[in-house]
């Protein structure tokens, strides 16, 4: 997925979501932000994430990863008062196209 | 719910039991009972509903003991937590004790548990005794005083009336009234080794959230009321949702840009509590969390913006006799004319900024030159938004949040502002790269409008614009702030904004979701 990119981004590491009221866009950070130039990973950023429109983001994915993971996390956030149901998300190495995001 | 009597001899009894631990240096006992009521409110015009729903209610109590081991041989001295629920006699506390035994560490950070400060206790019989004993036919009540103020508003719209042939249609517009009026109620009662007099505190507040649609034409309004009375409880929330909810209709899309921005006060509220709030205490400051580290006693923010923390004002809806370590309420200045010049903070952190070797490098001045900066008064056992909670520790969190102002109207922030956008609510608004960053994002996601040569003008079409800003720009660009704050509610939280509206030089918007509009 990477040695295809000629020059590109690998963003690694959940950090914090925000998300638009019906999921129409979505802004998130990562802990870790590589360049990727010809192919190879280079410099490594901090403070960067990605933003886009949802479905822009979806059309444009060209390529997924068989490396699927779930990450445990230990709420659901929702409700008043909170709801503590013990939750999981995750999902595969995914490329795509959006708009790069840092300070 | 039990009565104070009750948690008071509880609490002496105790007392009593931990001092006849010999391997007990110091220990206190907290005991809380809780209340919270609910009617969920679900009006719909277009879809079979109840209106005001079946009230739910939860009510916890229990016991939590902090204790502090001897030493012993090989044993260093140890501190540790416990609680249990739903049992405050001396078996409750032989058990709390036990679990603070299994739990208990060495923590070479902590000193003592709380003691007194030089500050005395202001509110004493500050609540209004029917909230707290409230019935279900009075808060069913209450709901649908809220539902009907939106039905109101709706009914004689003369806006709304000329969208339909005749006002037997209004349903066809799909009106929705959604939301919940809350009471919480919050008893509790607290000694140690070094406070052995027992001190007792409570306190209730009814609170509403609404939120109001005209459906068929895609706009959203929301209204909030929050009062310690029974007889202060309006229809106020619903009024205020519906009214809004129609004045968005044939909301606009803008591009991206820099703009100049009012914040009325859902959005001034969202971002404190989430964005400036968090950086402000001595646990974030020991951390090197904050977003002001190092910027005690300097310009931080634009002269106009003043805050503060104050949990002993009367009549506001988040005050407190007592803090939930037994320490006094009251005022904390936070940022002054722009400087950064005070800290929430409890007993522990307070102490432990205090003997940090780097605690001057952290705040930017000496901690012990400027310990009255950070005087415990914000030590509550506050958790996910309803109640004093017997099984955890004193974190620390705000009461009644102030944004004192001068600016005397929505009209005149408009004035100031000259052309630029009122934005009303946001929504999911997160510190993006860590707190200490100061980069925030969110939604505008209703309540929001052009504002045009000094005056509101059309409505913003919501969930069209995203911020992206960092909280430094933000604060160092406050051009006003208004004069009336109002008190406005946090998600999931318990901590009582007075939010006014905040008119901000420069704020980066950036257009979203355009799609949506081809669906």
């Amino acid at each position: 997925i990477i040695r295809e990119v000629e020059k590109g981004y690998y963003v690694v590491g959940h950090r914090i979501p925000s998300i638009a009221e019906s999921r129409e866009n979505f802004r998130i950070t990562a802990m870790k932000v590589y360049e990727i130039r010809n192919g190879e990973i280079g410099e490594m950023f901090r403070d960067g994430g990605l933003m886009s429109d949802t479905r822009d983001y979806f059309l444009n994915v060209d390529a997924m990863g068989n490396d699927f993971r779930l990450f445990a996390i230990p709420n659901c956030g929702k409700g008043q008062p909170m709801q503590t149901k013990r939750m999981s998300n995750g999902g595969p190495t995914m490329r795509s196209r959006a708009r790069l995001t840092g300070v | 719910m039990i009565p104070l009597s009750e948690l008071e001899k509880a609490v002496l009894e105790g007392l009593a039991y931990l001092k006849a631990q010999e391997d007990v240096e110091e220990g206190e006992v907290f005991v809380a009972a809780n209340g919270v009521l609910l009617a969920r409110l679900n009006y719909t015009s277009h879809i079979p509903c109840n209106g005001v729903e079946e009230p739910k209610s939860v009510e916890n109590y229990g016991v939590g003991v902090q204790a502090v081991f001897k030493a012993d041989g090989e044993k260093l001295r140890r501190i540790g937590f416990g609680s249990e629920t739903s049992d405050i006699s001396v078996e409750g506390v032989r058990s709390a004790l036990e679990k603070a035994r299994g739990g208990a560490v060495a923590d070479p950070e902590f000193y003592t548990l709380a003691r007194p400060t030089a500050e005395q206790r202001k509110l004493k019989s500050y609540h209004d005794p029917r909230v707290l004993d409230i019935r279900d036919a009075d808060l069913v009540d209450a709901g649908w005083r809220v539902v009907n103020g939106a039905l109101r508003v709706f009914q004689t719209s003369e806006p709304l009336g000329n969208l339909v042939e005749r006002p037997e249609k209004l349903g066809e517009l799909g009106l929705i009234v959604s939301g919940d009026v809350t009471i919480l109620q919050e008893r509790m009662a607290v000694a140690s080794y070094a406070m052995p007099e027992v001190q007792t505190d409570e306190s209730a507040a009814i609170m509403s959230f609404i939120t109001s649609m005209v459906e068929r034409e895609g706009s959203k309004g929301s209204g909030y009321e929050a009062t310690t009375r029974l007889d202060g409880f309006t229809d106020e929330a619903g009024r205020e949702a519906a009214l809004a909810a129609i004045a968005t209709i044939g909301g606009v899309r803008l591009p991206s840009g820099d703009y100049r921005v009012v914040f009325g006060r859902q959005a001034t509220m969202e971002i404190m509590h989430y964005i400036v709030l968090p950086g402000l205490s001595t646990g974030m400051f020991y951390a090197v969390g904050s977003p002001f580290m190092g910027q005690m006693g300097q310009q931080v923010a634009s002269a106009k913006f003043n805050i503060h923390d104050d949990g002993a004002a009367a009549g506001l809806v988040g005050s407190k006799g007592i803090t939930c370590e037994g320490l006094p309420t009251g005022r904390t200045e936070l940022i002054k004319d722009g400087k950064l010049v005070g800290l929430l903070s409890n007993h522990y952190e307070t102490q432990r900024l205090l003997s940090d070797p780097k605690g001057k490098e952290k705040l930017g001045v000496d901690p012990k030159a400027n310990a009255s900066a950070f005087v415990p008064r914000s030590g509550f056992r506050f958790a996910r938004g309803g109640g004093r909670h017997f099984d955890a520790q004193p974190g620390i969190h705000p009461t009644n949040i102030l944004l004192p102002g001068e600016v005397e109207s929505t009209e005149s922030m408009c004035r100031l502002v000259g052309d630029g956008i009122y934005i009303g609510r946001i929504w999911y608004t997160y510190p993006v790269n860590g707190l200490r960053a100061g980069d925030f994002t969110g939604t505008v996601v209703g309540d929001s409008y052009v504002i045009h040569d000094g005056k509101l003008a059309e409505p913003l079409k919501p969930n069209t614009l995203r911020i992206n800003e960092n909280i430094r720009n933000v604060l160092n660009g406050v051009i006003g702030v208004s004069k009336e704050g109002k008190p406005t509610l946090v998600w999931a939280a318990d901590e009582i904004v007075y939010a006014p509206e905040m008119a901000v030089e420069k704020v980066r918007l950036d257009s979203i979701g355009e799609y949506m509009e081809t669906l």
